[in-house]
């Protein structure tokens, strides 16, 4: 990779974003638990929800995840392109528009709570509107007005819905094991993205990764901090984003590999009983290892089968370098 | 009755004025005639000054170049281009010239790279699949070299922008006139958006320069 764009990647889409997210969701994360633990709970009602039976404890600054995610996203696109730009033609440049518009919908899930069909309406919208931002200019593709349509309706329910699931099993699972699920799959997804002649999508997740370590060691510390209300809106609106950037824009050069891609996350569906966190983080890698071995495996072969890349490295020259 | 009868009035009017043209066009007769065969005869001077040549993009060339690593030049092509010349020999500057360059026709000798450039993470080719210059104007620049400015159309965007002509030349070759032009002109890719692995503090400097020169050799054949 070019030292300048490993430089400014390093900077803005990795050390900045994830020190001012340690410092921002550390500092956020203790006042609320310093509140938690000086505030009556009987005097303190305005900061208290009220589900109709008893008293229930703030969940929190749900909304500083979301932002800071986002931040990290942003931070990484500047890095390979630093010119802004308020609104670009090329929908390939609309990635860091899409992701502040998901992370409106994740802020505005932290704040309120919103009713389950309330909350799948709104992150539909959302979800949707990026889906319209990314993929409106590909007639071609679509073929008519009516596929397009219901491909935006598709990509917005779908990615709606997996979120509702996902925030349902987040409420109950300690942030620390999110945010390492999440950090295997965007790790996961950055070479079968780059495979998939879409190197973008293997640098833009970069500071989302910066962000999702320092959320699993203030995880760690704070364990009310969750990924339900606004994380979860986030990395899968990020996971839905770059598969429209691989499959729609680019042409992915094996579709299979990256539909498991967006696959991966319903990961976060599955029912786990046991309270331990490492044992419910390892079953979650199991069924990772299988759907994310899959999908690289299936690239692989795609690359292979393609025969002598004739010496053309593009992960030296604008790809993500390990 | 009385309608019938409006009918044969029209009809002999009709007549009437038919007989009175003829008379008037044998009457003035031969004067009229060559003043409108002088004219036809001007204009057909005029269009057979300009002849159209179809570009042949087997013999024609669109290459590319662009600083890579801050230090080297890089050179690709597109191989696929169709447009037209309308060419007058006698004043070039009375010619014009339209092009289309097919973006996923891309060549940089290397199979992998190009399909990588067509993608979102360069060219986008699925949502700006050709680049197109149609001249609005050629003038002399003298030893026998020209200037051809003209609306440049990429990404979505279209600039004026003037292209060097220069090698311009006619012949036969297969039984058939051909002309022979190379254009040359130079972009900043970032004028177009595409500002991805740039250094904004030093256009020359980064993965990428800004600066794209552009030389377009073009073969094309007479109809």
């Amino acid at each position: 990779m070019d030292p300048q764009v490993q430089e400014r990647l390093m900077m803005f889409g990795g050390f900045i974003p994830g020190a001012v997210s340690m410092l921002l969701l550390m500092a956020a994360w203790y006042l609320h638990a310093f509140k938690a633990s000086r505030v009556d709970h009987d005097e303190a009602e305005p900061d208290f929800e009220d589900d109709g039976q008893s008293p229930r404890r703030s969940v929190g600054p749900r909304w500083v995840l979301p932002i800071l995610l986002v931040m990290g996203f942003v931070g990484a696109v500047y890095a390979v392109d630093p010119v802004f730009k308020l609104w670009p033609d090329s929908n390939s440049d609309r990635f860091a528009h899409a992701m502040v518009l998901i992370g409106l919908v994740g802020v505005l899930e932290g704040l309120v709570r919103l009713p389950v069909l309330v909350g799948i309406a709104v992150r539909f919208v959302g979800f949707g509107g990026a889906f319209w931002m990314l993929a409106e200019a590909y007639p071609a593709i679509f073929g008519d007005n009516t596929v397009f349509v219901g491909s935006a309706i598709f990509a917005g329910l779908a990615s709606s819905l997996l979120v509702a699931g996902a925030d349902w099993a987040s409420e109950e699972t300690p942030a620390w094991v999110d945010a390492a699920t999440w950090l295997v799959i965007i790790g996961a997804s950055m070479p079968i993205f780059f495979f998939n002649h879409f190197s973008l999508g293997a640098q833009y997740p970069a500071g989302v990764i910066a962000v999702l370590v320092s959320t699993g060691v203030t995880g760690l510390v704070f364990e009310d901090l969750r990924f339900a209300r606004g994380g979860n809106t986030v990395l899968v609106g990020m996971l839905m984003a770059l598969l429209v950037g691989s499959i729609i824009q680019s042409g992915a050069a094996n579709l299979p590999a990256a539909m498991l891609i967006g696959v991966a996350p319903m990961v976060l569906l599955v029912p786990l009983k046991s309270e331990s966190g490492i044992r419910r983080l390892l079953a979650r890698l199991i069924i990772l290892a299988a759907v994310l071995g899959a999908s690289g495996g299936l690239m692989y072969q795609s690359s292979s089968a393609g025969g002598d890349d004739g010496g053309y490295e593009s992960e030296m020259d604008f790809g993500y370098e390990e | 009755m009385k309608i019938n009868h409006s009918k044969k009035t029209i009809s002999a009017s009709i007549a009437a004025l038919t007989l009175f043209a003829g008379a008037v066009g044998i009457m003035g007769g031969w004067g009229t005639s060559e003043i409108v065969n002088t004219a036809v005869a001007e204009i057909a001077k005029t269009e057979s000054a300009t002849q159209l040549f179809e570009i042949d993009a087997v013999h024609s060339n669109v290459i590319f170049k662009i600083r890579h690593g801050s230090v080297a030049n890089f050179y690709g092509r597109f191989n696929e281009m169709e447009g037209s010349i309308n060419f007058d020999a006698d004043k070039i500057e009375n010619s014009s010239m339209n092009m289309t360059v097919q973006i996923g026709s891309i060549d940089t000798n290397n199979a992998k790279r190009d399909v990588h450039l067509t993608g979102a993470d360069f060219f986008n080719a699925r949502q700006y699949s050709a680049a197109s210059f149609k001249s609005t104007g050629i003038k002399s620049t003298g030893d026998g070299t020209y200037a051809a400015t003209g609306e440049f159309s990429f990404q979505g965007k279209t600039v004026e922008l003037t292209a060097d002509l220069h090698d311009i030349r006619t012949g036969e070759f297969r039984g058939g006139s051909v002309l022979g032009i190379e254009a040359r002109f130079t972009i900043k890719r970032s004028d177009f958006g595409m500002t991805k692995y740039l250094d904004p503090n030093d256009p020359n400097k980064g993965p990428l320069g800004d600066e794209v020169e552009i030389i377009v050799a073009i073969e094309a054949a007479g109809k």
